[in-house]
């Protein structure tokens, strides 16, 4: 087993390799230039990026765009029409009035970015892409921003990648993408972990494929003018999101619909996020509710290890 | 048309209050002599007889009878030859017959393997760190 973490995308990315031979090195380094290159790319925080370049042409017409950016786009717009666009790419300029305008941790916890009044997020569907041209138009008012899509999308295709001869993990900002089972055959265990104590577990989950995502309230979150923001934004309201719920965390065939579908829970709240949650094929979901409450879809004991367990389940 | 009368019958009730009231008192004087003829010395002439106590000597106990009885492994009973359920008539309802005594069941000593702990996790979900 041999692992390796970097920084990249706004988080620390943790890439584990279940073999022992002394190739791997290479393939750490093939992964950690991936993320490098498409944070270049996708990133809202870097002045020349692709992502920004488009952000500037908003109302212009159709952009030509280089390959990354428009799979990502894809990528994005594909989960923005899972979600029924509750999850959408076209928060950039909302998250910029809450002000979340640079990384995080540059931010130090306090925002000085102009307070303006939060407007609903414009409709995802009003992006045009022509795949032909490989073109991109965003309407006037519009800001992209691919942030934890990018970082789920990136994470999903580098354990794909180096699955291809090692079993691999790639744990992207606790958002955790697998190639598949172990040397052995058995399952990864993953810890969830507890957003009151955040050195407690409050579940081992035994995966062997997809991927598993947390999204909360309980961290990235900054002071702004005397108010509490987060980066979850309900693009309902255009308002950083008010929910019962602490963090969700959603098992799911893949780590890009993990990720959306924790979101999704997270703004529409315990009660409507079960009600959809349920409606999801192979999905399974942990909640925790401000007050402590754990809540758990009836099918997340199947995931969760037991004493009973055979390490070959 | 002629009826007959009878004859007239003579009073005998007093006849036979006598007859009765006499056989009355004989079967009580026969009673009374007969008793008289019975003197109570057939149960005196009863040989006393004297049970003396058993002398009771204590043994020890053989081994074979303070060993633990040697219980035998009872086989698993399988009925064999099921006739099929038309073939057989209904039997009359028997009485409700108590539970049969569960067979004593071979002991043998058993090794119960300690809980597996918990693998250390390889990785932690959590809210975009």
């Amino acid at each position: 087993m041999q692992q390796r973490s970097f920084w990249a995308m706004g988080s620390t990315i943790t890439i584990v390799i279940d073999s022992d031979e002394a190739n791997a090195r290479s393939a750490f380094a093939g992964a950690y230039q991936t993320f490098r290159a498409y944070e270049r790319i996708l990133s809202r925080f870097q002045p020349h990026s692709d992502l920004n370049a488009l952000n500037r042409c908003a109302g212009r017409g159709p952009q030509r765009v280089g390959q990354t950016l428009w799979r990502a786009l894809q990528h994005a717009l594909w989960m923005a029409y899972r979600s029924d666009g509750l999850v959408t790419p076209a928060v950039g300029e909302a998250l910029h009035t809450a002000g979340y305008d640079r990384d995080f941790r540059q931010m130090a916890g306090i925002s000085a970015a102009d307070l303006r009044t939060p407007s609903p997020v414009p409709d995802w569907r009003l992006i045009q892409c022509d795949p032909r041209r490989r073109t991109v138009a965003i309407p006037a008012g519009m800001r992209l921003d691919l942030g934890g899509s990018a970082k789920g999308w990136t994470a999903t295709l580098i354990a794909r990648r180096l699955g291809r001869r090692y079993p691999t993990l790639v744990d992207a900002g606790g958002d955790i993408a697998l190639s598949g089972p172990r040397r052995d055959g058995s399952p990864w265990p993953i810890e969830v972990a507890d957003p009151f104590h955040p050195d407690r577990g409050l579940a081992l989950l035994m995966l062997r494929r997809g991927g598993v995502a947390t999204s909360g309230v309980d961290y990235r979150r900054w002071l702004h003018r005397g108010k509490w923001q987060h980066h979850l934004i309900d693009p309902r309201t255009g308002d950083p999101v008010r929910t019962d719920l602490l963090t969700a965390t959603v098992i799911a065939p893949t780590l890009s619909l993990a990720e959306m579908a924790a979101k999704v829970i997270l703004i529409l709240g315990a009660e409507s996020g079960l009600h959809w949650l349920a409606d999801q094929p192979n999905m399974a979901g942990l909640l925790v509710h401000r007050d402590g409450q754990i809540i758990r879809t009836p099918n997340v004991d199947r995931y969760c290890w037991q004493s009973s367990m055979s390490a070959n389940r | 048309m002629n009826q007959t009368r009878k004859p007239m019958r003579a009073d005998v009730s007093g006849l036979k209050w006598a007859i009765s009231t006499a056989a009355l008192a004989a079967t009580i004087g026969g009673w009374g002599w007969l008793t008289a003829q019975n003197p109570p010395e057939v149960a005196i002439a009863a040989p006393q007889i004297a049970v003396q106590p058993p002398a009771v000597e204590r043994q020890p106990l053989p081994p074979w009878l303070t060993d633990d009885p040697m219980l035998p492994v009872l086989p698993t009973v399988v009925p064999l030859n099921i006739p099929a359920r038309d073939q057989v008539a209904a039997p009359p309802p028997a009485p409700a017959a108590p539970p049969p005594a569960p067979a004593a069941p071979a002991l043998r000593e058993v090794t119960i393997p300690a809980p597996a702990p918990a693998p250390a996790p390889a990785a932690r979900t959590r809210s975009s760190r």
